[in-house]
């Protein structure tokens, strides 16, 4: 059984499909917001999308803080809900071993994660571009070095994100719970994405602490694949 | 004759408690292994261990012949089991619950989906949602599950738990169908005697985590059918007669008034007109069969006092 398999099985039994639903709602509603901002704060003196830098933090911290808590609810359907539910009683009876059928629910939550939170930010950033053609809040001008530079920022950035969103999942099977799942994952919102709207310097943008966010969320979902193996299934 | 499943000294510690306590227990090929206890025996506990999900603590297990590790995962591929209560995922149809069991368990025959829902019963169950079920559908659904990758070997948790009279039925001629026609062995557990003794092969009753009792039913129903219960005033004097006279050794005695003996060839008349011969005030005599229930009621509960 590939690991590639158990994917599409996954994404088969939790109607993954839908989650794209989901999605697009929470980019009207990112959108919204922004626009929101840009209306309410513009000739504010640390107005946020005066440049360039601002503008794509801005958006940046916004989509990362939505979609950790989407895949807060990620893990709490994929994972703690089937323990909850005890269909991972069943799952783990099949001649699979365990550590995969675990691998291939966080791969599906890592990897959806980070394609959404990429994909939202380029969206955001090309509406603000060509929002921007109309009514110019934004004077610089646009260098294809600066591009560069966001593109490569937002990357890491979405890596960073979709690998610390894993967190929630050692605080949601301590008691095998959907609320502390997702309560974790708003707390990490909190931590890493607070600031925006107003000064643009949230934690995120001192590079190591993403970076060692994200490594303790590779941690957890690499732990929690090794000791799930042996574990008692009650 | 060989065994598809034997487990030798399982143990099972949980925080400081044996709840499964040096087990031996062996089921034979082929039939059905009644696996009797009262509620906290450690009757699912046991299953458990057999299906992978708990790993022992002390002991071995033995599955078709093979020891079954922590990674043994294709035995896994030859057993079906429904441990607890059969779980299933509440949104999606019987049906897709029945295909996605066939992929995870590598199992390719998707005809075979159809088949077993009708064998159960669930044929009009349709694109109805799991979740919509009742208890007794889900119990068949269950055992399609169980069933429909063909396992040598079936681990069935108090499978008519929840169901009615005429499922009770159902089940008990399924399960007999699976082991003459299909050869499939069963291990099935219950605190219901009356069902397992209908149906089992091999009885193993549990308490307290140990087995007290592995027999084949065979030979219970040979050795503890009847007896003649005596009620006397003076009981040790009547078993004196029953002893000494009769020369028969196969009785017991009961609480202050009454003697019960074993003997097939004993008549009520002859014990009756030996006991009045020699002065022993017989108040009532009659003859009764031992049924299993008592037997087995005894070794649930501890009592020592059954032949």
């Amino acid at each position: 059984m590939t690991l590639l398999k158990l994917i599409r099985l996954e994404w088969r039994k939790h109607r993954f499909a839908r989650n794209f639903v989901g999605a697009g709602i929470a980019n009207v509603f990112i959108l919204l917001f922004i626009i929101m901002i840009g209306i309410i704060e513009f000739g504010a003196e640390d107005y946020p999308l005066a440049d360039y830098h601002s503008a794509f933090t801005l958006i940046d911290t916004f989509v990362r803080a939505v979609f950790i808590i989407f895949a807060g609810s990620l893990i709490s359907k994929l994972i703690i809900s089937e323990y909850r539910d005890k269909t991972m009683n069943v799952m783990f009876t099949y001649p699979i071993k365990r550590h995969k059928i675990i691998a291939a629910k966080l791969m599906l939550v890592f990897i959806f994660t980070f394609t959404m939170i990429m994909f939202t930010d380029i969206l955001m950033g090309v509406l603000l571009l060509a929002a921007n053609q109309y009514y110019g809040f934004i004077t610089e001008p646009l260098g294809s070095a600066a591009l560069g530079q966001m593109t490569l920022k937002y990357t890491i950035s979405s890596l960073s994100a979709a690998a610390m969103a894993l967190i929630p999942l050692f605080f949601g099977m301590r008691k095998h719970s959907v609320t502390a799942t997702v309560v974790s994952s708003v707390l990490l919102v909190f931590i890493v994405c607070s600031g925006f709207g107003g000064p643009i310097m949230s934690l995120n943008n001192i590079i190591v602490i993403p970076l060692t966010l994200g490594a303790i969320g590779l941690w957890i979902a690499t732990r929690s694949m090794t000791r799930l193996e042996t574990k008692d299934v009650n | 004759m060989s065994y598809i499943a034997r487990t030798i000294n399982l143990t099972k510690v949980y925080e400081g408690t044996e709840v499964v306590s040096g087990v031996n227990m062996n089921i034979k090929q082929g039939e059905i292994y009644g696996f009797l206890g009262p509620n906290g025996a450690g009757k699912t506990t046991l299953m458990k261990m057999l299906t992978n999900l708990v790993k022992p603590t002390a002991g071995e297990i033995e599955l078709f012949g093979e020891k079954l590790n922590p990674d043994s995962y294709e035995l896994l591929k030859r057993m079906g089991s429904i441990i607890e209560y059969p779980f299933f995922y509440d949104k999606l149809s019987a049906w897709e619950n029945l295909d996605l069991h066939c992929e995870y368990m590598g199992f390719t025959s998707k005809q075979m989906i159809g088949k077993h829902m009708e064998m159960v019963g669930l044929k009009d169950a349709g694109k109805k949602p799991v979740k919509e079920f009742s208890l007794g559908m889900k119990q068949r659904l269950g055992l399609a599950r169980a069933l429909i990758t063909t396992p040598e070997l079936l681990i069935l948790d108090e499978p008519i738990n929840g169901l009615d009279p005429v499922g009770i039925k159902e089940m008990r001629d399924l399960f007999k169908r699976l082991s003459s026609e299909y050869r499939i062995t069963m291990l099935i557990s219950s605190h219901i005697l009356g069902e397992v003794e209908q149906v089992a092969d091999t009885i193993g009753v549990i308490r307290d985590g140990r087995l007290v009792e592995e027999v084949s039913m065979e030979s219970i129903r040979g050795s503890h059918t009847d007896y003649i219960e005596v009620q006397a005033s003076d009981p040790k004097k009547a078993a004196y007669v029953v002893e000494h006279l009769l020369h028969l050794s196969n009785y017991k005695l009961f609480d202050e008034k009454t003697l019960r003996v074993y003997d097939p060839g004993l008549t009520t008349s002859d014990l009756n007109s030996k006991l009045v011969q020699h002065g022993v005030a017989v108040e009532s005599i009659s003859k009764r069969s031992h049924s299993l229930e008592e037997h087995f009621m005894g070794l649930m509960k501890g009592a020592d006092d059954v032949a």
